[in-house]
């Protein structure tokens, strides 16, 4: 087994490890790092429960080395937000009833920030063209897509009232 | 939050926190100190015996600690998730379908467990196998159990009739009489969490702890306690938390018995997950059913009489389907007046995975082939479906009232719930729009609103819940129901609220965990609301009497002039006032505060609900659920004629709630249940090649439905609010209603827009065009 040392910043915290070179990206933030409200369930990329993002974009950490973090930041569902300062599309997520079992939600929550960085008013149809590497399995996707747009109507809110100043709330992400 | 959260409010789910910030802990997410990791090693063949198990060779493997052979544990009893004890910890003697579990690794990593599953060396002696239910009956067919088994008989796992009716008369007195065949397909739960389960075994305390992603977990806890000589009260099975569940998550499963059997002997926690292959190919999936149905009527579209004959296969162990398809029969002639029937049908046991529990539980099965065959008849007789529906509907002067079947039925507005819905998706423009290729499906489905006595096994329907009040006047209510995401805390919180005025914050809500919470049956069906939730609200009311005699003597009042506002107990029409929890202090602390006689005590109450409902006779008949409810759905389909495929553009649903203690989580929980079903309806089946092997048991061929596939359903999904007399909240249960017509509803939709009945399920693109093309050929 070869192994390689890999340093890289998890939710803004510097973090050195030793791990086996083709230890998969999830499974060393679940295993190693402990984070484990990143989810694994499916065996072939197809869920997207173990969404997080690398250097600010979106991945599937089990499509992932985890020795192609090196040197770069990972953001994880815990660096998103904390009980009493949500993310606001975790806020969204709860206020929509857009959580059942939860699995998947980590995983939702991750894709539908990143997505709303870079399409900050999106239209219904695309917000669904955005979720289609996730399953949910419990929701059917109608709250989750509503969620969705209730976050982009909040962030948008939001920029207008600081003026394009804001930074994000859960620091992951500059 | 400063009030009380009440019935009737959509109070935002408490628990949301937890699961959206990830910190809601899984099986999967534990992380006890000297964790061991177990994989099982299952059969390659079908149907074989097994000669012989050299574990040597994984033994010798760095980080493999034991392996677990069926010799270790020829001297378990069987097990079963219903009354047919046909399964063992580990294929005794003989492997039954490909991914029967043999033999058991438990090594250091997941990854040196998966790795050890090849060095375990298996002697295998082939056998025939058959893997379908009709095929099974054949007189040469070979026998999967041929050990003696209650009531198996060859291949019969288990036959049931339900009867009702001058079936003969009926039939002679038919202007028209309209055969078909039906078949439903092999779909899976395939909740998001896959099964697992972590146990660990305190020697010195001789006390076994199993976390598992379950839905029963004292029924589990029995089976599991039986299954290892241990007394029931040294085995303690909790419940984290469970990512989706849909029925297949319930009983004893073998991973949960080699977790135990593994923490006992290395000592250390060990752990089974199942990858998603092995949940998609070892776990229980939907029964598949042949249905041959012959329906009698007039010419004005009168059903007279429905006889049918069910081959429901239960693949290779019987778990609960024997139950799956008495609830069928049961319901299969539906919300319509239908004065005589003949239902027969069998269990037949195949060399496939095992079917069973999954949400609906038969009810889709026979929703499905019933809304088909009454769409054939209407057409045969130049009749709207929904005009041939409305001639047959029961009425309201039918209730209350009993069917022929023997359901007891107090209310099911299942003719307002057909005009709302039709109302809201306008019905009667769409016919008037004839859009090429658009098809228009429109269905009516009876469902228990309760919970079924129907458990083989147990003349006994409860759940259980008890109130600890703390002398702060807050409150710790455990119950035995398992949520896997329907809810349940959200639930409890506000009866409590409602009964007691306590806030949300102040009562804490624990669930199946056998060492803290009281006996029942667990979560499954639609039960947790009316079972548990009955529960709750008899211990609730019964804590605040306690607490109104004794409030009374503090404010020198009579207990009856007494009400509840705000966290207060208040002499009505007065300011005088004593806050709950200055009472719960007063009992707790205060003998000379007391009324005379009574001494300080703990606030305890515990109660249970045992569903009024009774086990049907042998001819079926018998009020199996303790009520119905109903719904009409209509849903819109456009299909493409060059592919076949069909896309669901629009959906409305009129469903009876009884009453909604919560309505978005109701929505929420329709919509959840009406995507399933449109997986079922269009693409969900396990696939198996001509040796039994799983073809598509990985997400990327097993298509469950994206966010694509879904219409964004909101406002058309009615609740209709009947309030049921039954239940003391008035409300019934919804977490199946939602999958259950689906299928019905777009094999409806589909045979509107192609002139072509789909019998079969999935509808698939294929089998559409196939359907299209049939058809043009025959009309040149
Ligand atoms: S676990 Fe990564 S996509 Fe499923
Ligand atoms: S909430 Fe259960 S899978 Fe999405």
């Amino acid at each position: 087994m070869r192994e390689r040392r890999i340093t890289l910043l998890v939710n803004g915290a510097p973090v050195t490890r030793t791990l086996a070179v083709e230890s998969l990206l999830r499974d060393f933030i679940r295993d190693d790092l402990g984070l484990t409200g990143t989810k694994a369930a499916c065996d072939d990329g197809m869920c997207g429960a173990c969404a997080v993002h690398l250097d600010g974009a979106p991945v599937k950490s089990c499509l992932v080395l985890a020795v192609e973090a090196d040197g770069r930041a990972i953001t994880t569902i815990e660096g998103m937000g904390r009980p009493g300062a949500l993310h606001p599309v975790q806020a969204a997520m709860a206020e929509a009833f857009a959580i059942q079992c939860g699995f998947c939600t980590p995983g939702m929550v991750m894709t539908i920030a990143a997505f709303l960085e870079d399409n900050p008013d999106p239209s219904t149809d695309q917000i669904r063209e955005a979720l289609v590497g996730n399953i949910c399995r419990c929701t059917g996707y109608v709250r989750i897509v509503q969620a969705a747009r209730a976050a982009a109507q909040a962030g948008r809110a939001l920029r207008a009232t600081r003026a394009g100043l804001a930074s994000d709330p859960a620091g992951g992400k500059p | 939050m400063t009030v009380a959260a009440r019935l009737g409010q959509s109070l935002p789910k408490v628990d949301n926190v937890a699961l959206a910030t990830g910190s809601a802990r899984y099986v999967g997410d534990l992380r006890p100190a000297g964790l061991l990791h177990g994989r099982i090693v299952r059969s390659p063949l079908a149907h074989a015996m097994v000669l012989g198990v050299d574990a040597s060779a994984a033994l010798a493997l760095p980080g493999v600690v034991c392996v677990i052979r069926p010799e270790d544990v020829a001297d378990l009893p069987g097990f079963s998730l219903a009354h047919i004890k046909d399964q063992r910890v580990l294929a005794a003697d003989r492997v039954r379908f490909v991914g029967d579990p043999v033999a058991a690794v438990i090594a250091v990593s997941e990854a040196i467990a998966e790795e050890a599953l090849d060095l375990v060396i298996v002697e295998y002696q082939e056998l025939p196998a058959v893997f379908d239910g009709e095929a099974a009956l054949a007189a040469d067919a070979p026998v999967i159990h041929p050990e003696p088994l209650d009531g198996v008989d060859g291949n019969v796992c288990w036959r049931q009739v339900c009867r009702a009716g001058d079936i003969d008369a009926a039939f002679a007195a038919a202007d028209l009489v309209l055969r078909e065949r039906f078949r439903t397909s092999k779909a899976h739960a395939m909740p998001m969490e896959t099964h697992g389960a972590l146990a660990e075994w305190d020697a010195a305390e001789e006390h076994l702890t199993l976390w598992s992603s379950t839905q029963n977990a004292h029924t589990l806890r029995d089976d599991l306690a039986d299954t290892l000589g241990l007394a029931r009260s040294r085995v303690r099975v909790i419940k984290p938390y469970v990512g989706g569940a849909f029925g297949h998550k319930e009983g004893l499963h073998s991973h949960e018995a080699l977790a135990a059997l593994g923490a006992m002997r290395t000592g250390r926690p060990v752990r089974f997950l199942l990858t998603r292959h092995e949940e998609f190919g070892a776990t229980v999936s939907r029964n598949v059913m042949v249905r041959d149905v012959e329906l009698a009527l007039r010419n004005d579209g009168t059903v007279l009489a429905w006889r049918e004959r069910i081959v429901q296969d239960c693949g290779a162990y019987a778990s609960i389907s024997p139950s799956v398809l008495a609830l069928s029969e049961f319901v299969t002639v539906g919300p319509y007046r239908t004065p005589a029937l003949d239902i027969q049908g069998v269990v037949a046991y195949t060399n496939t995975p095992p079917a069973g529990a999954f949400r609906g539980f038969g009810n889709p099965q026979a929703t499905f082939t019933r809304e088909l065959m009454f769409d054939i008849a209407a057409r045969r007789l130049g009749l709207d479906p929904a005009e041939f529906r409305r001639r047959n509907l029961l009425r309201s002067e039918d209730l209350p009232g009993t069917t022929a079947n023997g359901l007891r039925l107090q209310t099911l507005p299942i003719g307002e719930c057909a005009e709302r819905a039709m109302a809201a998706i306008d019905y009667d423009g769409l016919r008037r729009a004839r859009i090429p290729w658009r098809g228009v499906g429109i269905v009516n489905m009876i469902e228990w609103g309760g919970s079924c006595r129907w458990h083989p096994g147990y003349d006994a329907d409860t759940g259980s819940v008890t109130v600890t009040m703390a002398p702060d006047g807050s409150l710790t209510l455990g119950t035995d129901a398992a949520d896997s995401g329907q809810g349940h805390a959200t639930l409890f919180t506000q009866i409590a609220g409602e009964i007691l005025g306590v806030r949300a914050d102040q009562v804490r809500v624990v669930m199946a965990d056998t060492d803290a919470t009281p006996w029942g049956l667990g979560t499954y069906g639609s039960r947790t609301a009316v079972v548990q939730g009955s529960a709750a609200y008899r211990a609730l009311t019964l804590l605040r009497d306690r607490l109104a005699v004794v409030a009374a003597h503090l404010l020198e009042a009579d207990e009856r002039d007494l009400v509840l506002e705000a966290g207060r107990f208040v002499v009505a029409g007065t300011d005088r006032g004593v806050p709950v929890g200055d009472v719960a202090a007063v009992i707790h602390y205060d003998r000379s505060a007391l009324p005379p006689g009574m001494e300080p005590s703990a606030l305890v109450v515990s109660a249970t609900w045992d569903e009024p409902n009774e086990i049907p006779d042998a001819n079926g008949r018998g009020s199996f659920s303790g009520n119905y409810s109903c719904s009409t759905t209509i849903a819109v389909v456009d299909v493409d004629p060059e592919t076949g495929k069909v896309t669901v553009v629009d959906w409305a649903c009129a469903e009876d709630v009884g009453r909604a203690l919560n309505p978005a989580i109701v929505t929420t929980q329709l919509q959840g249940g009406i995507a399933q079903g449109i997986g079922f309806a269009l693409g969900e089946e396990l696939i198996l090649d001509e040796s039994g092997t799983l073809m598509n048991g990985s997400m990327a061929d097993y298509q469950v439905p994206t966010s694509l596939m879904i219409p964004l359903m909101e406002e058309r999904l009615i609740h209709v609010e009947s309030h049921d007399p039954v239940h003391p909240m008035g409300h019934k249960g919804i977490g199946e209603s939602g999958i259950t017509p689906p299928a019905a509803a777009i094999a409806c939709a589909v045979f509107d827009a192609i002139g072509v009945p789909i019998t079969s399920l999935p509808i698939s693109a294929e089998k559409v065009r196939a359907a299209i093309l049939a058809r043009v050929g025959s009309q040149r």
